[in-house]
Formats: C-alpha cells, sequence, structure tokens
C-alpha cells in the first residue's frame, strides 16, 4: 500500500513539534485512489505526539453554486450538477475516514475563498458536517470537527490566494 | 468595514459617504498596490509601471500601502525600471510589509540594492519573488537586506526544472548583509533549486520556519530535516490537479 518514493521524500518522523497538516479538498478526491494512497503513506509516518489538525482547505471552486448560474440551466442539468457535487463530497469525507486508518487527527475545513463566498462557504460546511453526522459518519473521530472560514495564507488577496496561480487582471486600489 | 477589505469597489464607496467612513476605509482601500506590465487591455494601460505608484505618491498615499506587488511578464525588472522620478516614488514605500516582484534581476541590483531597497527593510515582513533571476548568492544576497523578513515565497511558472546557468558557478564571496529570523511560513512553487535551499542553510545558519506550504519542490527532503526543529504546520497538494491547471495559464 505505501509508495516507497514518497515515503522516501514526505517522512514526517524527525518533525517532533508539527500540529497541522494541511492540504486542499481537491487533493483529497482524485481520480483513483492515488490520493488516498499518497495521504496514507505521510500520515503513517507522523509521530508527533501532538494532536494532528488535519486541515482540508476548500478553495472557491470547491464551494458548490461558485461559478455556475442556476437561472440559466435547464432543471435537469441543474440536478445532475448537485448530484455531482452531493457524491464528490461524500467521496471526500469517505477518503477522509481511510485516512483516519492510517494515523488519527482532528478533522478542520477551512473555506479559504474569496470575499462575499465566505458566508456561502461556511453554510455548505455546516450543511455537510450535519448531513454527515446524521449518516453517522463521523463516528470513528474522538473530537468535533472545525469549521473555519479563514484566509490562511498571507496576506491573502484575490491575485496570490492559491499558490501558482495568477489572475488576469489585478483587482487592487491602483485599477480604481 | 473590515467585512468589505477584500471588496475593493465597496470600499471605494464607502470613502465617499462621509469624512469618518472615509478615515476608516482609506487604510483597507489603499493596502494593495500593484503595478503590472503584462499585455493587458488598452483599459488596464494604467496599470504599468510606475504608473499606480506616481499616481499614489502624487495623492500623498503611499505611506498607506503595506502590500506591493510589480508583475512583468516578457521583460525583468532590473535598475533600468528606476530614474530619479521613480525611485522617488519608491522611496515613500516606507510602511510596506509585503513586496512582491516577478523577475528580479537580482544580480543587477547586488551593487545598488541598498539604494532602492533598504528603505523597506525596517518594515518588510514578507517577500514574494516569482522566476527571480540570478544566481543563488544573489537571491540570497537580495533577502538578506531585510533583516525582519518573516516570510518567503519563491515560485516558478511551470514545472519544467528551472536552474540558472550561474548555479554551478556562483559568486562564494557575495554574502548577506543579515540574516533575516524567516521564522514565518516559506511557500514554494514549481521549484528545483535545490542549491539555493543549501546555501539558504550555509548562509543564514539553518532553516527557522514554522509553516511550510509546497508544491512540486524537489528538495522536500532537505527542507523538511532543515526545519525538523521548528516546524509546526505544513501544507501539501500530492495530488491536486486544479492547481496543475492553474499554473499553466
Amino acid at each position: 500500500m505505501e509508495e516507497p518514493a514518497l515515503f522516501q521524500q514526505f517522512n514526517l518522523s524527525r518533525i517532533k513539534s508539527l500540529r497541522t497538516l494541511e492540504t486542499t479538498a481537491e487533493s483529497v478526491t482524485t481520480a483513483g485512489n492515488t490520493a488516498l494512497r499518497s495521504f496514507r503513506t505521510i500520515l503513517s509516518t507522523v509521530t508527533s505526539p501532538i494532536l494532528l489538525d488535519l486541515t482540508i482547505v476548500y478553495w472557491d471552486s470547491d464551494i458548490d453554486g461558485v461559478g455556475h448560474y442556476p437561472l440559466a440551466r435547464e432543471q435537469e442539468q441543474e440536478k445532475e450538477y448537485r448530484t455531482a457535487c452531493a457524491l464528490r463530497h461524500q467521496h471526500r469525507f469517505e477518503v477522509l475516514r481511510e485516512m483516519h486508518k492510517a494515523r488519527g487527527f482532528q478533522l478542520v475545513l477551512c473555506a479559504d475563498v474569496f470575499g462575499h463566498i465566505e458566508t456561502c462557504a461556511t453554510k455548505m460546511l455546516k450543511r455537510l458536517v450535519n448531513a454527515e453526522r446524521a449518516r453517522g459518519g463521523w463516528d470513528y473521530l474522538l473530537h468535533e470537527r472545525l469549521i473555519i472560514a479563514e484566509r490562511r495564507t498571507p496576506r491573502a488577496r484575490y491575485n496570490d490566494r492559491r499558490p501558482g496561480w495568477e489572475g488576469r487582471y489585478p483587482v487592487s486600489a491602483s485599477a480604481l | 468595514m473590515v467585512y468589505l477589505i477584500y471588496d475593493t469597489d465597496s470600499l471605494l464607496a464607502c470613502s465617499l459617504t462621509c469624512y469618518s467612513w472615509y478615515i476608516a476605509a482609506v487604510p483597507h482601500l489603499h493596502h494593495t498596490l500593484t503595478t503590472d506590465d503584462r499585455p493587458l487591455p488598452s483599459q488596464y494601460q494604467r496599470l504599468r509601471w510606475p504608473g499606480p505608484l506616481r499616481k499614489s505618491y502624487d495623492l500623498g498615499l503611499l505611506p498607506l500601502v503595506k502590500q506591493f506587488r510589480i508583475r512583468v511578464e516578457e521583460s525583468d525588472f532590473g535598475p533600468d525600471r528606476f530614474n530619479k522620478h521613480t525611485l522617488r516614488y519608491f522611496s515613500a514605500l516606507t510602511n510596506l510589509q509585503e513586496l512582491g516582484i516577478d523577475n528580479l534581476q537580482t544580480f543587477g541590483f547586488v551593487s545598488t540594492s541598498r539604494r532602492y531597497f533598504e528603505h523597506l527593510s525596517p518594515t518588510l515582513r514578507f517577500l514574494a519573488l516569482k522566476q527571480p533571476r540570478g544566481s543563488c548568492r544573489q537571491i540570497l544576497y537580495f533577502i538578506g537586506l531585510f533583516p525582519n523578513l518573516q516570510d518567503l515565497k519563491l515560485h516558478y511558472p511551470n514545472t519544467i526544472n528551472y536552474q540558472e546557468e550561474q548555479d554551478g558557478v556562483d559568486d562564494v564571496t557575495l554574502v548577506p548583509l543579515s540574516v533575516p529570523p524567516l521564522r514565518g511560513r516559506l511557500i514554494l512553487t514549481c521549484f528545483a533549486r535545490e542549491k539555493l535551499v543549501r546555501d539558504m542553510i550555509d548562509l543564514f545558519g539553518g532553516l527557522r520556519f514554522h509553516t511550510m506550504d509546497l508544491y512540486m519542490v524537489n528538495c522536500v527532503r532537505l527542507l523538511l530535516d532543515g526545519c525538523a526543529e521548528t516546524l509546526e504546520a505544513l501544507r501539501l497538494y500530492p495530488s491536486d490537479p486544479y492547481s496543475e491547471t492553474y499554473l499553466s495559464q
């Protein structure tokens, strides 16, 4: 199950003060079992005695409805879109459960989104967490999962939020 | 007002309401300044260097700027960008905390860098360099200009292993003027310059970052070992297809 190259590169056993391991929501749900294998390998190397926070960062593109315009869509298309979103979230939570078998963690869901999407993102995460709780999907976690809406990258502005990402048009006071 | 700090248009509307709202809005409104020399539609020509800098200087707003970003695409950012006027504007950035420069020609600034950047040294906390030009020592010399630097971002635009020709034949006599604390966040994207990390460890006496954000980095092992004593948070993207998509734009 372990990937030797990845294990060699991301061996976290020497880091004794590691509190948080972060990744993106999209990283957790890539095709096949690649993501799960990668994360299980990395998590299995953590030896820090501190309770580990696993932070899943949701970007704008991970928030349901962002960039989609329901009024302009056919009802059937809208239903398909919603179903696809629900399956994606469900698959992500299943991957998290599998990851927990490699090493226990406290789950933190973080919305790192642009401006006004923040409220919508927090609502969506709360809804997902409650739905999963109703299904009994969090039974493996010892601690209550946390939801935060925060811009965690240094001075995250729209242009610099995503590593390596470059928006086409800058938005700043100098553009006014 | 704080809720609107990322919404420039709303902030602008607030600042026009009354004097007290103007006072509350103006630091947020002018927090970030960007010059952009990339090929953009004509309505964005006013963003070209040094347009926004000159305009803010004329209005006495540069001391309010906390974050300054210089975007360049097809050329380098070297000393030739400065003349006596632009240097005067740039020197008015007296409270700058975050500086981002694309294609910085570090070798061009080696002998004159203090003249251009010394006024930033008391306040600058975060430096973001996109595809910096020059050898490892020259880049570290530039980083060493800022003795209070905490966060560092080195960003290359694609996954092709990028190595300067000078990496092999570096000027070993070039030593940074100071050792910045660099205890905050390290962000590396598409980074394949292992020698730069090794030189950083040698010249800055090790790595002390508390947080690392690594995407497509070829020397993860070296970085993790270097920060083994201090690292508290690590962000990884082992299989994020979105990042790859956006990087190729």
